[in-house]
């Protein structure tokens, strides 16, 4: 069941100590970019979508480089970012990216000293223009990614960090239970972890 | 002067690469005079994310001001990508 690939990734980056020999990381930012290529490139031959191919890769370039911009040197243990998909029963189109780095409420917490808890910083990450990597003028992303999320009614995400989990576009709840997770589930990920899941094949 | 983005690739995602394209054309893409238009064209680019725009588009506007123009494009990635810069 291709659900079990989604839970090899949750389980590497919810574990407390990680492998660092799975095929699905990409240890570098240049692994992961020549990865995205090759995804276009499998996605283009699967959805003849130009359009669709742009909006979706887009959004795995941002969250996968975010992966490298916000946690070069903060790794906990293994570097680098878990890149995989495919599809589910034949329809629906996935995509897993996650990384055993500091979290978005640790990164946050340096220009947003207010934030308590990963809740708090998943919301404010994907609703304000704010990055940890102040002074820098970043933080357009994860707001690239909510947006195209919402103007595609067939798609949706599931953002994990922390103990913190947001969700956009339909069907969040049912991939989290695929995943294996409760909704008030109280695993912690260690890192980030995004599924993208619906779209056309 | 015409900047033709595909030239710097067809799929255009990490900062660090858009920093590297900006600092390219900043030495080798020079404007004739001072007030000379610099129209960025991204035909043929085929995914273009707000990360990689900003590090480009955000420098050459720092140097150039309103004199960076953006053409039309079809393409959603593009059209999403230079909509977030604005805001």
């Amino acid at each position: 069941m291709i659900t079990e690939q989604w839970k090899k990734a949750y389980q590497w980056v919810t574990g407390p100590s990680a492998e660092m020999k799975a095929e699905e990381i990409c240890a570098s930012r240049d692994v992961f970019r020549a990865r995205l290529d090759r995804f276009y490139a499998d996605l283009l031959r699967s959805v003849k979508s130009e359009a669709e191919c742009a909006l979706t890769s887009a959004m795995v370039g941002e969250i996968g480089n975010n992966c490298f911009d916000h946690n070069l040197g903060q790794w906990r243990d293994v570097p680098g970012c878990w890149f995989d998909h495919g599809v589910l029963d034949g329809s629906m189109r996935w995509i897993v990216i996650a990384d055993r780095g500091q979290g978005v409420l640790s990164s946050l917490q340096r220009v947003e000293p207010t934030l308590k808890t990963d809740q708090e910083a998943l919301e404010v990450a994907f609703s304000k223009v704010v990055s940890g990597r102040s002074p820098e003028k970043r933080g357009n992303g994860l707001k690239f990614v909510r947006q195209v999320i919402n103007g595609h009614a067939s798609q949706g995400l599931l953002f994990l960090s922390g103990k913190g989990k947001i969700g956009f576009g339909g069907g969040f709840n049912k991939a989290e239970s695929l995943l294996g997770r409760s909704p008030n589930d109280s695993a912690t990920v260690r890192g980030t972890f995004a599924l993208i899941f619906g779209g056309e094949k | 002067m015409k900047i033709a983005i595909n030239k710097f690739g067809e799929i255009l995602t990490s900062r660090p690469e858009g920093r590297e394209a900006y600092m390219v054309a900043r030495a080798y893409m020079r404007p004739a005079t001072s007030d000379e238009p610099i129209e960025l064209d991204f035909e043929g680019v085929k995914v273009l994310t707000p990360s990689w725009a900003d590090e480009f588009i955000s420098g050459l506007r720092s140097e150039y001001g309103s004199r960076v123009v953006c053409l039309p494009s079809s393409n959603p990635s593009v059209i999403l990508s230079l909509q977030m810069l604005k805001q």
